[in-house]
């Protein structure tokens, strides 16, 4: 039970010098609370964007897939089986929400002159994958086998066409396809196409999108295209799964990756400025923990210089070379233990009271922030791990003085 | 018969020099010291009394000759084994006191004690407020050594040698920093502690009046021990 006099001494040696031991935790301190700090800001961040997203999309994530670049540049038909056995295999491997989509131009007549329309080719599931929120009338749910398509119109919409919101359900306007070499549309064939339904917006991922387009049919009259990307809702933790199989379909005589996935929600806008931040907040912190360290070493050196004869009484009465190492080591350890106290306090004040202000990004958070556990852990540890390291060479230094020579001096 | 506490024979001590010739400050040296006896070493600035009150006090290793302390020969101790020895058997009283002078009189009389066995570590604030009682410092127990006299300061340091019952108290000019009635009376102490508590006592000092308390005088000139 040696350890528990070395333990004591230390407690004692730092009651001896008190305002020392107050410098050296006041500037740990301040070092584990800026460490603890950049990581609770992370960590509320990545909170509150994923509360962000949760509330916005649900709490599944939204991937996009879709061709390559060199998919892209293969036949309609080859495209087209493709995309059918791939939506096959995404549904075969417990992926329920799958929707495809094609973006495609139209034009309408205006009350003027043709409107160029963007519209969005889509699955009936597409409501639920994108989560749209319908303002009025119904998403419809199948129009195969209906005289005219059926679309739903976007506030955007609904502006372009000249339309109010309130009588803009029932209403049939004709479009002119894209089909032919014919440049001008008015020459083209017509088809009705009925408005079902308004959607406040077309979601988050498809801004600018006027006409969502309902069919689970593979031919659209008068438009030349096929849906071969699609929007998948799945649970994030199923991301690597989704890649591996997009990675898996292969084509060309050298086999060439023919999907691409990327995901779609918030999570996949802001994920990526939420990893930046925390790379430079890890490189700062790092950065804190090396300078702490240095002034941490460069304190404990001049101390144990100032304690040299301390050191060398400590030795004559009997006191081993271990036992004094372990004394210093323990002595900057339990500076580094009340420091850490001190930081996580310091920090927890910081979070509660400017939390909104640490968030990295510019979502609502939907509760007050409090510092976060891992945060305070990881401040302990860093803490710990510095006065550990801080501690060798002093004690080694103190552990290693001649005793004659320091009695005699 | 009293018991052989210290015996010294031979002992030499040769410090190497990287730019001159190596340079021995101790030759041939031999001593016993029994159990409660006081010697006292005599000798000018430079003559190897500090070098051999090192070696004996397990604090420097001779160059050559045989050291016992008690049963123990010291020679091939490892550095561990000699610190142990040093805290069973022997106490130190320096010239300059060598207080901490963050900590209480008592907390620097217990210093040695936290280092002991469990029984002393736990009985440490009692056997340092007995001591300081001793040394006649009880109303200074909770005194930092910043407030005490260079006289009280001495007495704290030999209650604090004084903490582990050691068999053998080396002092080395423990008047030194004293004036001359001060260190008298420290001497007084000194001598009816070791008479008191049975410790041996080797002291050093160039003091005749000091040297005239111990029971037996030795005297060194340039390294070589003799009797006065």
């Amino acid at each position: 039970m040696r350890w528990v006099g070395s333990f004591i001494a230390a407690w004692m040696d730092i009651r001896a010098q008190p305002l020392r031991a107050i410098a050296v935790v006041l500037g740990l301190a301040t070092a584990i609370a800026a460490i603890v700090l950049a990581d609770a800001s992370n960590r509320i961040s990545e909170d509150a964007n994923a509360a962000y997203v949760e509330q916005a999309f649900g709490k599944e994530a939204t991937f996009l897939i879709r061709p390559t670049d060199y998919a892209s540049r293969l036949s309609d038909y080859w495209r087209r089986e493709t995309s059918i056995e791939f939506d096959s295999a995404v549904v075969r491997d417990g992926v329920p929400q799958v929707s495809r989509y094609s973006s495609v131009q139209m034009a309408i007549p205006g009350v003027s002159a043709l409107i160029s329309v963007d519209a969005r080719w889509v699955s009936p599931s597409y409501i639920d994958v994108a989560s749209l929120e319908l303002q009025r009338g119904n998403w419809p749910v199948e129009t195969s086998d209906a005289q005219a398509i059926r679309v739903v119109v976007t506030q955007a919409g609904l502006m372009k066409i000249g339309l109010s919101e309130n009588s803009a359900v029932g209403t049939v306007i004709d479009y002119f396809g894209d089909r032919g070499s014919q440049l001008d549309p008015r020459l083209r064939s017509r088809y009705p196409m009925v408005i079902e339904g308004v959607v406040s917006s077309s979601g988050r991922t498809q801004e600018g999108v006027e006409l969502l387009i309902v069919t689970s049919g593979n031919v659209i009259p008068g438009l030349d295209v096929y849906p071969s990307t699609c929007l998948v809702h799945a649970p994030p933790v199923d991301q690597p799964m989704i890649e591996h199989l997009a990675q898996s379909f292969l084509g060309g005589t050298d086999p060439t990756v023919m999907f691409e996935v990327r995901r779609m929600d918030q999570q996949g806008e802001i994920k990526p400025v939420l990893d930046q931040q925390k790379t430079t907040s890890n490189i700062l912190s790092f950065i804190i923990l090396g300078v702490a360290a240095i002034g941490l070493v460069s304190t404990g050196l001049s101390s144990i210089r100032e304690r040299a004869q301390e050191f060398g009484i400590r030795r004559a009465i009997g006191v081993t070379t271990k036992t004094v190492f372990a004394g210093v080591v323990m002595q900057t350890m339990i500076e580094a233990a009340v420091a850490a106290l001190v930081a996580l306090v310091l920090a927890a004040v910081v979070v509660a009271t400017f939390g909104e202000r640490l968030i990295l990004v510019d979502v609502t958070l939907t509760s007050q922030p409090i510092l976060p556990i891992a945060s305070a852990i990881r401040g302990v540890f860093a803490a710990l791990a510095v006065g550990l390291v801080a501690s060798l060479l002093p004690a080694f230094r103190a552990a290693h003085y001649s005793v004659a020579q320091v009695i005699r001096a | 018969m009293s018991a052989r506490i210290l015996e010294a024979s031979g002992l030499s001590r040769t410090f190497e020099r990287r730019s001159s010739e190596p340079v021995t400050v101790l030759r041939d040296a031999t001593l016993e010291v029994m159990a409660g006896e006081i010697v006292c070493i005599q000798g000018r600035s430079g003559s190897g009394k500090s070098t051999l009150l090192n070696i004996l006090g397990l604090l420097d290793r001779p160059t050559s000759g045989r050291l016992r302390v008690g049963d123990h020969d010291v020679a091939g101790l490892s550095d561990d084994r000699m610190s142990a020895l040093r805290g069973t058997y022997l106490g130190f009283v320096f010239q300059q006191f060598y207080l901490v002078s963050g900590k209480t009189a008592r907390d620097n009389v217990a210093e040695p004690l936290l280092f002991g066995t469990d029984s002393e570590r736990r009985g440490r604030h009692h056997r340092a407020e007995s001591l300081l009682q001793l040394v006649g410092l009880e109303h200074r127990t909770y005194e930092k050594p910043g407030i005490l006299s260079g006289g009280e300061q001495q007495r704290v340091a030999i209650a604090r040698a004084l903490a582990r019952r050691p068999k053998l108290l080396l002092a080395d000019e423990p008047t030194g920093a004293l004036d001359t009635q001060t260190g008298d009376q420290v001497m007084d102490l000194l001598v009816s502690l070791v008479r008191q508590e049975g410790t041996s006592l080797v002291l050093v000092t160039h003091d005749d009046e000091v040297a005239a308390r111990a029971d037996r005088r030795l005297r060194i000139h340039d390294g070589t021990l003799v009797s006065a």
